[in-house]
């Protein structure tokens, strides 16, 4: 029974000089400086040799850097998918509506009215879609924290935009006030 | 004897003439009266915060109110319903120069006030003789010749104007209704792409 217990404050003792060496490493590597070429100055906890002060300096800026970069991209990609989420669902509204639009068309055959309004209701469900689609594909494909993607973004929209533009006739007055299909 | 019938045949006359007119004449004024072709046009503006005010404030606050209350009243039947979002449609809206442009003088009480009435009306067109009132209803904040909001309100209330509009008959309306819902949501999408 004695011998039991020794056996476990023996192995407490080891577990506890293990874990002890574990932390003291630990934070070796947490301390460790950016390569600067050949001449390295000696390891330890503190900057020793010239030039290490201002390595471990670095390190930390880095360190944050990337961090916020994680965060910046991790915050980005959840914004993207509600973005895609609010614009897959205008593309279900817009393709429903337009089933609805074409049923009553149906019941106007040979009307140039209806006929017109409910191609053109096709038109704007493919092109929901495709936004839809677009989006969707632009999420999956960018890498965290990707500075391009407004860029990208704007692109897209201006291409949509002339589309609507030479299909419907659009006027864009201004970035405020948006008038088309004529008054 | 034969001057009295010619007053008779006179008078006769005149009535058949006055019954002509009343029964040519388009129906100008009447609410119901349906066109023959749909009318898809959309004009559009985006509504702009506007600044704070205590009229505003309390306009808010009343319509968030009405909509608390109907919430809470979903299971009180559609009669208690109605009642409750009528009344938020009886507040006074703020005073002229809360929006920020000719053409859109409500701003975002004209948003508020639409996202009601098109609650109201979708309870409305539920009933068989509810849909001519919520057509009456949307009609004259959803007319063609108006600038409308950019929003989503604006799109759920032409959606539910069509909704009436077909219940009713009024296959012009009721397609010129959708076409612009749609129209606006493809606006909303491009300005969802592009944010």
């Amino acid at each position: 029974m004695k011998l039991v217990k020794l056996r476990g404050t023996g192995t407490l003792l080891l577990a506890g000089v293990v874990f002890l060496g574990g932390c003291v490493s630990g934070s070796q590597a947490g301390g460790s400086v950016a390569p600067r070429g050949t001449n390295m100055p000696p390891r330890g906890d503190q900057p020793q040799g010239w030039g290490e002060e201002d390595a471990a300096d670095e390190l930390h800026m880095r360190r944050r850097k990337l961090s916020e970069q994680l965060v910046t991209g991790v915050r980005a990609s959840r914004g993207d998918a509600s973005r895609c989420e609010k614009v897959c669902s205008l593309s279900v509204s817009i393709c429903s509506i337009q089933e609805q639009l074409c049923r009553i068309a149906e019941d106007h055959s040979g009307s140039p009215h209806y006929e017109r309004l409910c191609r053109e209701a096709k038109q704007d469900c493919r092109q929901s879609q495709e936004a839809c689609g677009r989006c969707a594909a632009d999420h999956m494909n960018r890498p965290p924290g990707d500075e391009r993607q407004g860029e990208g973004r704007a692109r897209r929209e201006g291409e949509t935009r002339c589309e609507g533009e030479t299909r419907r006739d659009a006027v864009w007055v201004g970035p405020v006030r948006v008038s088309w299909r004529g008054a | 004897m034969k001057r009295w019938g010619i007053a008779v045949r006179a008078r006769g006359l005149g009535l058949f003439f006055c019954g002509c007119l009343l029964s040519c004449s388009p129906p100008v004024g009447l609410p119901d009266a349906f066109e023959e072709t749909p009318d898809a046009r959309l004009s559009a503006h985006v509504v702009l915060p506007a600044t704070p005010s205590t009229a505003r404030l309390e306009y808010a606050e009343g319509i968030a109110d009405i909509h608390r209350r109907a919430d809470l009243a979903h299971d009180a039947g559609h009669d208690r319903l109605v009642e409750i979002l009528r009344e938020g449609l009886a507040l006074p809206l703020p005073g002229f120069g809360f929006g920020y442009e000719k053409g859109a003088p409500q701003g975002e009480a004209e948003l508020l006030q639409l996202e009601l009435a098109a609650r109201l009306s979708e309870q409305l067109v539920r009933t068989p003789q509810g849909a001519q009132e919520a057509r009456r209803l949307l009609l004259p904040l959803l007319a063609p010749t108006r600038s409308l909001a950019l929003d989503h309100a604006t799109a759920r209330a032409l959606v539910v104007l069509g909704h009436a509009a077909y219940d009713m008959g009024d296959d012009a309306l009721a397609a010129g209704s959708y076409s612009r819902a749609i129209s606006l949501m493809i606006k909303l999408q491009e300005r969802e792409v592009a944010r």
